[in-house]
């Protein structure tokens, strides 16, 4: 514990040197970025957002998960469907939105346990298989529960109302899933400095190095694994409070497909290319919306995974970077011709 | 006489496995010469089935013709998708195989959906209709040309892998490329031609399939899934096991909806394959050659 925590100390003394400066302008964008919808968006553009922040939220999850730990989940959408039915059953029962969020993190946490536990000691392609079963048999379960989650018909979801918020109205949801995703992106962000973090790196780049530095790998591949679910449970929860509706479908195979295809087009190395991605996946489907051609989306969703896997290594988020660099190259020239 | 709705349940579990046996027979050929996991294969045979059933309704083409056009737009498209991985996936980014192939995946869905539609269509039964009764058990033309095709196919493949040259030649380069590159073998053409036969594999296998149930753009999923489930716990790297395991795998599913109800299926599928996959030993999967997502 005590070595934990010293090494956590030492890890904050080294982001506190010049690095707090360095990250300002990131900083700057993002509260730039997340001020647009407030002061430019109508209700429908809010909600886009909100929802946007909460998919966001669960790429974040899958993020650390895939992109971190370097194993593979098929059922990111699926705690996304966990979060969100947790938090309907429980509100048709009553339960206040706080201890509806303390349920998500404790359920998501625990069903990560269960289909995790056993699956540690697997390959990735093994993981990826028992995830892609377990999303198969809780979209079952969705369907043949009815009683409790309304079947393939679906389930109204009651607004939450929460410090005077009620996410009914979009303006609201923006801004608690905002909270939410302000928070969560932090811890995620923070997750890079902490040793958890470093040994989640250790094992995505090599198992056996990892082993023989001392890192045991099911315990932080489990702690990937739990954490990666809650940030899914938590996104789903507040997608279904944002939407006012969910439905088998929100969260079955082809969701946890495109989550996936979010975190490696938006760079899968980073939590701002979990947020490319996030913005990829909400924005394409709304802008072929425009554009009147509804059905292109899973198309060019598809075309572009595998385009993007193939000849981005880093994503959206690598060329960005690199095209940053470049520019940044071509000024300095510029400068010292001059 | 008397029927036996056991026995004609485990026909059809038997059939429904030996299918399953038969598409993960592609698979497995793909993945031991090309070591590439092909999310997208059960959706090739889908591509085939439902061009087939497009040509064969709406074009009223005879259904043999259609069905001769479908496995070839299956060869084009598994092909095509052999030669992206093949020539574009280096060895050095394990994992992304499988990315690559869950785009194709989406990617065949979606246009699938969009050339013909989103609706499940009843496809031509393919000898649904002449029975025989052989001890209580209604036995159709569709289920002896199953078994008959699934043990011809099994059988003559794991010939062509042990006992010829071309065999000979493919276990050299799934061992390794390089050496049999310099001993003269072809490898690239050679790995092209094992994805065009799987590629015919995939159009029969959703062709039967989809005779047996109905074609949409989705049905092939949970085929490919338990083809896939079975190659795991049989071992990617042998033969005869993990097809084992996918008839296994059938007549427990046709078992679990005999002795616990129609819905029974799904959920008792795939909590088997949970518990399978946790439980049983790495060493007895032979999970060596596995790709790392």
């Amino acid at each position: 514990m005590s070595s934990s925590a010293q090494s956590l100390s030492s890890a904050i003394r080294i982001s506190d040197r010049g690095l707090r400066w360095r990250h300002l302008p990131a900083i700057f964008v993002a509260v730039a970025l997340a001020l647009v919808p407030l002061l430019f968006f109508g209700d429908y553009w809010m909600f886009v957002a909100a929802k946007l922040l909460a998919f966001g939220i669960a790429a974040m999850g899958l993020q650390i998960l895939y992109g971190r730990a370097g194993q593979m989940s098929l059922a990111q959408g699926s705690f996304m469907g966990v979060g969100a039915y947790t938090g309907y059953i429980l509100s048709s029962n009553g339960v206040s939105p706080g201890l509806q969020l303390l349920a998500v993190i404790a359920i998501a946490g625990v069903v990560a346990l269960i289909v995790g536990l056993p699956t540690l000691r697997l390959s990735p392609l093994r993981l990826a298989i028992v995830t892609l079963a377990f999303g198969e048999l809780f979209n079952w379960l969705l369907i043949n529960t009815s009683q409790f989650t309304g079947g393939t018909q679906g389930a109204p979801v009651k607004p939450f109302v929460v410090l005077g918020l009620d996410t009914s109205y979009p303006l609201d949801a923006y801004l608690l899933t905002l909270a939410f995703a302000v928070v969560l992106t932090l811890l995620a962000l923070n997750l890079a400095g902490t040793q958890s973090g470093r040994r989640m790196a250790a094992i995505r780049d090599t198992e056996m190095a990892a082993i023989s530095v001392g890192v045991f790998l099911p315990k932080t591949k489990l702690i990937a694994f739990v954490l990666s679910a809650v940030f899914g449970g938590i996104g789903g929860w507040l997608y279904s409070g944002v939407t006012g509706f969910i439905a088998p479908p929100d969260f079955d195979l082809f969701a946890s497909v495109f989550l996936l295809a979010a975190v490696v087009i938006g760079g899968s190395r980073t939590v701002i290319g979990a947020w490319l991605g996030a913005a990829f996946i909400v924005l394409l489907p709304e802008g072929f919306n425009l554009i009147g051609q509804p059905n292109l989306y899973a198309l060019a969703g598809g075309a572009l995974l595998a385009i993007t896997a193939l000849l981005l290594t880093d994503g959206l988020y690598g060329a960005l970077a690199r095209l940053t660099g470049m520019a940044r190259t071509v000024l300095s020239r510029k400068g010292s011709i001059r | 006489m008397g029927s036996s709705p056991l026995g004609q349940l485990l026909l059809g579990g038997l059939t429904s496995g030996l299918l399953y046996a038969l598409l993960l027979l592609g698979f497995l050929i793909v993945f031991q010469v090309s070591k590439t996991v092909n999310f997208a294969y059960g959706h090739v045979g889908m591509v085939g089935a439902f061009s087939a059933w497009l040509a064969w309704s709406s074009w009223a083409l005879p259904l043999p013709i259609a069905i001769a056009f479908g496995v070839l737009l299956a060869v084009i498209v598994n092909s095509a998708i052999g030669i992206i991985v093949i020539t574009k996936i280096p060895p050095d980014r394990p994992g992304l195989d499988l990315i690559v192939t869950l785009g194709i995946f989406l990617f065949l869905t979606a246009a699938m959906q969009l050339l013909i539609d989103a609706k499940a269509h009843a496809f031509p039964s393919l000898g649904g209709g002449s029975r025989v009764v052989i001890g209580g058990i209604v036995v159709n033309a569709n289920d002896i040309a199953i078994i008959v095709l699934s043990l011809v196919v099994i059988g003559g493949v794991h010939l062509l892998f042990s006992r010829t040259t071309v065999g000979m030649a493919l276990r050299a380069s799934a061992e390794s490329p390089a050496i049999a590159e310099s001993a003269g073998v072809n490898v690239r053409m050679l790995r092209l031609g094992v994805w065009m036969v799987a590629g015919v594999i995939a159009a029969v296998v959703a062709v039967l399939v989809a005779s047996r149930l109905s074609v949409d753009a989705f049905y092939m999923t949970p085929v490919l899934i338990k083809a896939f489930v079975a190659g795991m716990i049989g071992g990617m790297d042998r033969f005869f096991a993990p097809l084992a395991v996918a008839v296994g795998i059938g007549i427990y599913e046709a078992l679990a909806i005999y002795f616990l109800g129609a819905s029974a299926g799904t959920p008792a599928v795939f909590l088997l394959i949970i518990i399978a996959l946790a439980v049983i030993p790495k060493r007895f999967t032979a999970a060596r050659h596995e790709v790392r997502a």
